[in-house]
């Protein structure tokens, strides 16, 4: 397998279905995420995007269909391969998902020092490096507990940097974090693939400005396909009714005569009143 | 009445699907004990295991000691009485030193650091998998069990051992103290009655037990954490207070019934 540092790797979906047991998230979807570009999926919460993710990671294994990295059907590989190929990906969690008994030095040493024989000081080194392209450097010996939410993914998104992958996934680096970190965040994102212009970025998210301030493509996810698959031009000059509702930020369900479902009846609302301004006076 | 009789009618099917998932756990439970063993002898493995040993080993030692010393100072007093009622208070040494190098050394120990040691086992790798930190490991191509199982395994087949060896000497210490200092015994009989009886059978039986009882207990308390996620009767953080408890409940009931089966063998 070809080292892919210096080539650009597409990702294909192929009629693939995914779900948790016997619930289906997405079906038969079919799409190219392209390779040396950001790629924003978009989508309401419970759309799959995160699925999506931890199957273009190889967490999950699809229902059914293929995944294809470059020219490798990520499923059908021999678990040797499958592991070379995943060696090629890194992966910021959404919370960071640092290790919590070790301090952040540690935590981006990590993959260096279970997969290569370099020497501890080399690693320090590039340990440190590493951090201050997060602007993290001065915090390389806190723990994760002692650092904030927009801190961890920072750090996240180093320990999935350290190993220089060509594919860099990104589950939610926005979310829970105030505008100006988000936009921090955003800003790290570009960096990085400034610095490095043949890597592929897929970032999972809901926040529409890091699709303004990020996105070179982008997918949005709906109802357990893909309502739209393209360039971020394209996306906003859609006409599509869905998905100008979904960029004008408007209620996608307004029309929805369904809703709502669950209408309290006149007895219940009295009696959730009366029984909260019982607990008001009393307090 | 019909509810009576369906609700008779559904206890063989009942027995049968839990029956079902006991096989089911039970063969689980064999694969992860031999994926984890297979990986104690896989590379970088040393500072790990030497981490998990201060932590199940050096951190329980004063625990066990303490217990030692009064399980030993209760035989003492409590066989002191019994055999002085037959005349036999004499061979007090030999009742202390066999029940606990045979039997209580082995079993307290183990249930000791199971509460101590094998319940952090499985908050921390249960904790780990709900907050996605294995997923981590497992993109970063670090295999989990290497990572985690495979150093908790190594650490407990060193530490059981040796804690047992201590908790036996500190046992025997206590009887002494008991028998000798407290209710005037001759301290070189008690002392020529402990080195007469024990054999190095006894000893050995004592030492195979407390390895079973380290796999036991390494097994039940990683498995229990590294599958909080799957638990069916809870999910987050209420998943991994009961996968603890679990681990907990299922590695004493376990060190008991493999005290028994082990005891038969060398009676």
């Amino acid at each position: 397998m070809e080292t892919g540092q210096t080539k650009h790797w597409d990702i294909r979906l192929v009629d693939l279905t995914l779900g948790y047991e016997q619930k289906i998230v997405l079906n038969k979807i079919n799409a190219t995420i392209p390779g040396g570009k950001i790629s924003v999926i978009l989508g309401g919460s419970g759309g799959g995007k995160s699925t999506l993710l931890r199957h273009l990671v190889g967490l999950r294994r699809p229902i059914s269909g293929k995944i294809l990295l470059d020219k490798y059907d990520l499923f059908a590989l021999p678990d040797k391969d499958f592991k070379a190929l995943r060696r090629r990906m890194g992966m910021l969690f959404q919370d960071g998902a640092l290790l919590g008994s070790m301090n952040l030095a540690d935590n981006i040493a990590l993959p260096l020092k279970e997969h290569t024989n370099l020497p501890d000081k080399i690693i320090r080194e590039v340990v440190l490096h590493t951090l201050e392209l997060v602007n993290m450097a001065d915090f390389a010996e806190y723990y994760p507990n002692e650092l904030s939410g927009g801190m961890r993914k920072r750090a996240g998104l180093a320990r999935a940097m350290v190993t220089s992958p060509p594919i860099l996934l990104c589950d939610e680096p926005t979310s829970g974090l105030d505008p100006i970190t988000a936009a921090q965040m955003d800003a790290l994102l570009k960096t990085l693939k400034k610095q490095n212009p043949q890597m592929t970025i897929v970032v999972v998210s809901h926040d529409l400005e890091s699709l303004y301030a990020i996105a070179d493509h982008a997918m949005v996810l709906n109802q357990g396909g893909i309502a739209f698959n393209g360039s971020k031009e394209e996306l906003q000059q859609t006409e599509d009714p869905f998905l100008k509702r979904f960029l004008d930020r408007t209620n996608i369900h307004a029309d929805d005569s369904k809703l709502p479902r669950f209408a309290l009846k006149p007895e219940t609302g009295e009696q959730i009143k009366n029984a909260l301004d019982e607990w008001l006076r009393q307090s | 009445m019909l509810t009576f009789f369906k609700i008779i009618a559904g206890i063989p099917g009942f027995i049968f699907d839990n029956f079902l998932l006991l096989i089911r756990e039970i063969g689980a439970m064999a694969v992860f004990t031999a994926i984890g063993l297979r990986r104690m002898f896989s590379g970088k493995q040393f500072f790990k295991v030497l981490h998990q040993i201060y932590f199940i080993g050096s951190n329980s030692l004063f625990l066990i000691a303490l217990i030692g010393l009064f399980t030993g100072m209760v035989l003492g007093l409590q066989g002191y009485y019994a055999l002085k009622t037959v005349g036999s208070e004499g061979i007090l040494g030999t009742l202390v030193s066999l029940s606990l190098i045979r039997e209580l050394g082995p079993v307290l120990c183990a249930i000791m650091i199971t509460g101590r040691a094998g319940s952090a086992m499985t908050a921390e790798i249960g904790v780990m998998r709900i907050s996605e930190q294995l997923d981590a490991l497992e993109v970063m191509d670090i295999n989990p069990h290497s990572f985690l199982v495979s150093p908790r395994f190594t650490a407990c087949l060193i530490v059981f051992p040796l804690l047992t060896a201590v908790f036996d000497v500190i046992g025997i210490f206590g009887g002494y103290f008991t028998g000798v200092a407290l209710l005037d015994l001759n301290g070189g009989i008690y002392l020529y009655r402990v080195e007469a009886s024990v054999m190095f059978k006894d000893v050995l039986s004592g030492f195979v037990k407390s390895v079973i009882f380290a796999l036991l207990v390494a097994t039940v308390c990683c498995y229990k954490g590294f599958f909080a996620h799957m638990r069916t009767d809870s999910v987050g953080p209420e998943a991994v207070s009961s996968a603890t408890t679990s681990a907990v409940v299922l590695s004493c009931i376990l060190i008991l019934i493999a005290d028994y089966v082990a005891t038969t063998f060398f009676i």
